[in-house]
């Protein structure tokens, strides 16, 4: 059992290693995208303000509160792209034949696919995820109490699993239609939206299917509301904390299990 | 002139045939429109107008914006971006077509396909499901759907632009990321730039981005017409002369450094 | 020993038709005619430690389906394949971790990184103990030179450097079978020449089967003592190069040239095929008569200065069999 933890370790520390390697090689051309996308993010923040300045609080949500979730989920939001971003490219892997070479090495595909990109773009998005998160906990008065870090960093792991696992998910359909980026967008513009705003301006059928059939609800809005002390009418028996961590998990596994079912398919059908 | 519409017409088909493609783009279009509707009822919960505009209004705003950006979508930067990087644009340059020509042909292509495949259904579903108000009367419907035209314009050259400024500045890579994001926030596109701090507002005067989703957008909800109308579309106008000759200008630079430095 | 074993080995496919012009594309998108195509139809055969085969058929034949169902990357539709007696398809692990392969145009080593980098990788990947790992690299040196592209960046190989660099790769791990899917492809005649020396020594250091698939006939004839000949998904000739030589074309060539202008050479058995000034190229059928026989006979009526007696080509007989 060790013996196999120090073996997948060791092997995705390579793997990480590489594809760090791989991408500081190219350092130019994405000069761009690593300025702007962070900074597009940054000002969603700028425009919220703009709208509770000349508004009102937005569904009870003051600014430092909207800013706090914003933050929230931005934050797993930039950890999901530098550890699962390769979700998005299932498609092109299929048409390169990619998956090929995975299935040739004894080791788990699914653990070999999870491991092989860090994406070094995401970072961005992780550092500028922080500064708005801890500038909105200054907002808040947020209590950093030894409890309170230990639920930020289960909220986080349990965050980021639930996005990478959606987008696995949802990416492995390429397995069947090699065709990734419309969902890409569909799915990425979906999670923003209902990550990066409180999502009880939505009528209740909506908060429902967020909470009961793709718990997105459980990535920004319920921790945030738990960590601010928002009643939002959720019951749950333990610490917020530890169940975002458990359905991150869950997702993780589900996740797994849709990925293998989809290599299946490659395997039985070739590319 | 066959050539273009010739084009045109290729592009469209082409993009129709991925029909999961534009289900989903569909898709996101809806999404964004809704998700903002819900943002603004949540915003107006109890006020009665800011800024001398209510809530209809703003809900108007936010779905016609949704519809816009449906179609306003262009290609020709990254086409550009793409032939610089593989070096067929020296091949480009010296055809006897003008390309400025073939490529805005093209990307009238994709959006009358897009126009077909996601405006219109969105628009059947916006004007059924959220109660899309309609322009207060006909002349303003028209005045509408020339500034959007012209924005369209406005909005392609931009990305014309962009686009060549690859030629000397290909090292930064993603410029049409740049623009894109600059796009989304400036333009009223996502927020009414009235909502913004004066000092901005001023600056904001000055440049084209306010004239390609603002402009049209505030003539579509207006309630009165106002020679603020005519006015705003006459600096369209100003802003398509400017954009023409910078397009002109920076199109003929590049053709010299390409010949300069064969490609 | 048999360490490949194939027995009734069927792959179908389900292709989409697709139809012509506008009218065509719009039905196909509502509905999509399938039609199931057998690419690899009832294949038997077995494979020895330590034999080096040929596997060749034209394109679309089924080999890369089969090489893909033998290692795993594709599941058979029916029949089994047992390497070492264990299924690729029920074991995948276990016998990936036991066979090395090597695809002509892909790499498996890092583009934008040293080679020495993908190795590294790879010794994690098969937890390759130090010691093993150092002797690997040994051979590998002493073969293939591997050494002096170890420090290269992938991508400034030449073609036949990468392909060494790939060769290296695939046996780090000591696999006890080596697929090799046309590894000489696009090299030039040194680079051919090297990888054949390399098949040839670890077959001979470390008794590696190999499973060559080649579109080039000199590879078969310098390597492969057997032949696999695959063509519309089925095997159609299993066996030793000569064998299938003479089985399929027992003809040979006698070339003949006379000291005078003549204009037909006649002879009852031998048929003349080709002619060039005073060169008469003729063919008959070893099985009706001999090349003694055929000379003797034309040397009473016609004046003959020299003759050479020429075999059949093995691409002449491999595009015979191809028609079939």
């Amino acid at each position: 059992m060790i013996k196999g933890i120090k073996y997948h370790f060791s092997v995705a520390v390579y793997y990480i290693k590489l594809s760090v390697l791989k991408q500081l090689e190219y350092s130019l051309g994405i000069l761009g995208t690593i300025i702007m996308i962070p900074l597009i993010y940054a000002t969603g923040i700028l425009l919220l303000y703009f709208m509770v300045e000349n508004y009102q609080a937005l569904g009870g949500w003051t600014f430092p509160q909207l800013a706090f979730l914003y933050g929230l989920g931005y934050l797993s939001h930039g950890f999901m792209m530098v550890f699962s971003v390769q979700n998005w490219w299932i498609g092109s892997y299929v048409i390169r034949g990619e998956f090929d070479r995975m299935i040739l090495r004894p080791i788990s595909v699914f653990f070999q696919f999870s491991v092989r990109y860090f994406n070094i773009i995401g970072l961005m998005d992780v550092v500028v995820g922080i500064t708005i998160f801890l500038y909105a906990c200054r907002l808040v008065e947020f209590q950093w109490t030894l409890i309170n870090i230990m639920n930020i960093s289960l909220i986080i792991c349990g965050a980021t699993l639930i996005r990478s696992a959606t987008f696995t998910i949802f990416c492995s359909s390429a397995f069947w239609t090699k065709r990734n980026e419309s969902i890409v967008n569909l799915l990425n513009d979906f999670m923003e939206r209902t990550t990066l705003y409180p999502i009880s301006i939505y009528p209740n059928f909506i908060q429902v299917i967020l909470t009961f059939i793709i718990p997105i609800a459980f990535i920004s809005f319920y921790p945030s509301s738990y960590l601010l002390d928002k009643n939002v009418g959720l019951q749950i028996p333990i610490n917020m904390a530890l169940w975002v961590l458990m359905m991150g998990l869950g997702m993780f596994f589900l996740s797994k299990a849709v990925f293998n079912l989809g290599l299946k398919k490659y395997e039985s059908a070739g590319s | 002139m066959r050539a273009y519409y010739y084009i045109a017409k290729m592009k469209l088909l082409v993009s129709l045939t991925y029909r999961f493609d534009v289900f989903a783009s569909f898709g996101t279009n809806l999404l964004i429109i809704i998700s903002n509707i819900y943002l603004w009822k949540v915003a107006y919960n109890g006020i009665d107008s800011v800024a001398g505009i209510n809530e209809t209004q703003m809900i108007s705003y936010a779905i016609v914006s949704g519809l816009l950006s449906s179609v306003f979508s262009t290609s020709v930067e990254v086409t550009i971006q793409e032939k610089i990087a593989s070096g067929d644009i020296v091949i480009d340059f010296f055809r006897p077509t003008n390309l400025i020509a073939q490529y805005f042909s093209e990307d009238v292509g994709i959006a009358v396909s897009s126009l077909l495949s996601k405006m219109v259904p969105l628009i059947a579903v916006t004007l059924f499901l959220f109660n899309l108000a309609l322009p207060v009367n006909f002349i303003t419907f028209v005045l509408f759907i020339v500034s959007a035209g012209l924005s369209f314009i406005i909005l392609w050259m931009i990305s014309a632009i962009i686009g060549l400024l690859c030629f000397w500045f290909i090292q930064l890579g993603d410029f049409g990321a740049i623009k894109d994001g600059i796009v989304f926030l400036l333009s009223g596109r996502f927020i009414p730039l009235w909502l913004f701090p004066k000092g901005l507002q001023r600056v904001l005067a000055f440049l084209p981005f306010q004239y390609v989703y603002q402009t049209p957008l505030s003539i579509y909800i207006e309630q009165t017409m106002s020679e603020e109308t005519y006015k705003a579309i006459f600096i369209q106008f100003v802003w398509v002369i400017i954009l023409s000759l910078l397009l002109f200008l920076t199109w003929k630079k590049a053709k010299n450094k390409v010949q300069i430095q064969g490609g | 020993m048999a360490i490949i074993e194939v027995e009734n080995l069927v792959k179908e496919f389900k292709v989409q038709k697709k139809k012509k012009g506008i009218k065509g594309s719009l039905s196909s998108l509502i509905k999509p005619e399938r039609v199931v195509v057998r690419a690899v139809d009832n294949m038997n055969f077995s494979i020895k430690k330590g034999e080096i085969v040929g596997y060749i058929g034209p394109n679309g034949a089924g080999k890369s389906t089969t090489i893909k169902m033998m290692t795993g990357i594709l599941y058979p539709t029916a029949g089994t394949i047992r390497i070492d007696g264990i299924s690729p398809h029920k074991d995948r692990k276990q016998v990936v971790r036991n066979i090395g392969v090597v695809f002509g145009q892909r790499t498996q080593l890092y583009w934008d990184l040293r080679v020495g980098e993908t190795f590294e990788l790879l010794k994690r990947i098969y937890n390759i103990d130090n010691d093993l790992y150092e002797e690997n690299i040994n051979i590998m040196n002493d073969v293939l030179d591997i050494n002096s592209i170890m420090d290269t960046p992938v991508r400034q190989l030449s073609l036949g450097q990468r392909m060494r660099g790939d060769l290296a790769a695939a046996m780090l791990h000591s696999p006890s079978i080596l697929f090799l899917d046309e590894p000489t492809i696009g090299l030039d005649i040194q680079g051919k020449s090297a990888i054949r020396k390399f098949i040839a020594e670890i077959n001979r250091i470390k008794g590696t089967t190999v499973i060559l698939t080649t579109h080039d006939l000199d590879d078969v004839e310098y390597l492969c003592k057997r032949l696999m000949i695959i063509n519309k998904g089925k095997l159609v000739e299993d066996g030793a190069l000569q064998t299938i030589i003479d089985k399929i074309s027992p003809h040979r060539y006698l070339i003949v040239d006379l000291t005078k202008e003549t204009r037909e050479l006649k002879h009852p058995l031998a048929k003349t095929v080709k002619q060039e000034g005073l060169r008469f190229w003729m063919k008959f059928n070893r099985s009706e008569t001999s090349a003694t026989k055929v000379i003797s006979e034309l040397l009473k009526n016609y004046s003959i200065k020299d003759f050479s007696i020429k075999e059949p080509e093995i691409e002449e007989v491999i595009r015979e069999i191809y028609k079939r």
